[in-house]
């Protein structure tokens, strides 16, 4: 039996033929954009299905389902408007699949410190810490309790405390670089803190940031394209790639079309594509079969409208 | 959709000689512990080939409202050089001049404006590389 197409109405009682093509536009952009949530898993197996090595990098700010788009470095502020700058974005070629619990009992019970497997309290600043990250790797957190003094999640209980998130009105979460093993709950002056959830989970990817504001990309939609705007100043969003080797393979599509560059060596800090309009940047430690490539043309193009 | 919070678009040129106090004032304006790292290469010159580092960047209202107040150091750099970012504060001139050695001069536009666009009316083009391609 022929398929009907999916996005055709046709004319009726009450419908003029204005209201009927706005409707087909939208229905078919809602198409679209179904089939291209469909899409990106099926080209994440192909393309890293056998441990292949490299990064995806989406510029919108869910995709598989999840935020991959934040204001800031540390994870914390997500884009959500047209014009939000981008201090980070996720790569999604792991598919985005967090790892186990690093703190499955939900407390503070294995936490050095801890006054109680609920709450931190403290005559000065300072607070409880752990043990349980591995340096470069990326992961998420999410917090919920409350303070009476400043409250802040931080890395290293001593040294160079770097701050990953303050937690205001209850709950705090970030996406960070470990550069310490140990992650601190500090409390900014004598008090008492209860925390009534606390997870830590890896999240594997070689995400991308920048951490000065005004290097920022901007996030640009049209309610239908997704894009990152750079200003072709200072504008970059940096990556620590693994080393992909000498027949790596970069693709990425901006307002002319889809590149695709073959043997390409890469490896450490990579700046993604700095274009006017980068619609979406695919990194592969290898090069690309034929029928992936057409793949890859495929979706890059659907990204930028094409 | 919601409206984003950044409304403007900032475009800032300071003379080569400057920058160290430049990025003391990005510190304390800006919103990250790492914009003392803002103003690095001074990759663009003036019709007399004065050099500049440049910067561009959307921008919240806030930034306007609080460039031209007393500065405090704000809570992701308590310890900004507040001297050398109000000596940097002293010679910003906003929407007036062109790029100057002994100013910093600010394009504060619509969010929508174009980098370049700024650049151009700064009076500034970018120091073409001698190295051989």
């Amino acid at each position: 039996m022929p398929r009907r197409s999916p996005y055709v109405t046709r004319p009726g009682w009450g419908r003029s033929a204005a209201s009927v093509r706005k409707r087909e536009r939208d229905r078919r952009r809602r198409w679209l954009a179904g089939n291209q949530a469909d899409v990106l898993p099926a080209l994440i197996a192909s393309l890293y299905g056998n441990g292949e090595q490299g990064a995806m990098y989406i510029p919108e700010p869910q995709a598989l389902g999840q935020q991959v788009l934040y204001q800031d470095a540390a994870g914390t502020v997500p884009v959500m408007s047209d014009g939000d700058p981008v201090g980070l974005i996720l790569d999604v070629s792991q598919g985005l699949e967090r790892g186990p619990e690093l703190n499955p009992s939900d407390n503070l019970s294995e936490w050095i410190n801890s006054s109680s497997p609920t709450t931190l309290t403290t005559d000065s600043t300072g607070g409880a810490y752990r043990t349980m990250l591995t340096v470069g790797k990326w992961y998420y957190l999410r917090c919920t309790g409350s303070a009476s003094v400043n409250f802040s999640i931080n890395t290293s209980p001593a040294g160079n405390i770097t701050t990953r998130t303050q937690i205001r009105g209850g709950f705090g979460e970030c996406v960070f670089q470990a550069d310490m093993e140990s992650v601190y709950l500090r409390l900014q002056g004598a008090g008492s803190a209860t925390i009534t959830s606390l997870s830590i989970r890896e999240l594997p990817g070689n995400h991308a940031s920048q951490s000065s504001s005004a290097a920022r990309p901007v996030y640009r939609t049209d309610g239908t394209l997704h894009w990152l705007e750079h200003d072709l100043v200072d504008d970059a969003l940096v990556a620590e790639l693994p080393d992909l080797g000498t027949n790596a393979t970069l693709a990425y599509a901006n307002a002319s079309g889809v590149t695709i560059l073959t043997g390409r060596t890469i490896s450490g800090d990579t700046t993604l594509p700095q274009e006017a309009e980068m619609y979406g940047a695919i990194y592969l430690d290898r090069p690309l079969t034929d029928s992936e490539t057409t793949q890859v043309t495929g979706y890059l193009n659907k990204r930028r409208g094409a | 959709m919601k409206q984003t919070e950044y409304i403007h678009r900032v475009t800032i040129a300071v003379p080569e000689t400057h920058t160290d106090d430049a990025n003391q004032l990005a510190l304390v304006l800006g919103e990250s512990a790492s914009d003392d790292q803002t103003f690095t290469t001074a990759n663009w010159q003036d019709a007399d080939g004065n050099l500049y580092s440049v910067c561009s960047t959307v921008a919240k209202p806030i930034f306007a409202q609080t460039a031209g107040k007393p500065l405090q150091a704000p809570a992701h750099a308590p310890e900004a050089d507040l001297v050398a970012a109000t000596r940097a504060q002293a010679l910003v001139s906003i929407n007036d001049q062109p790029a100057g050695p002994n100013r910093i001069a600010v394009i504060l536009g619509d969010r929508l404006e174009s980098a370049m666009d700024h650049i151009a009316s700064l009076g500034l083009t970018a120091v073409v590389s001698e190295e051989p391609l």
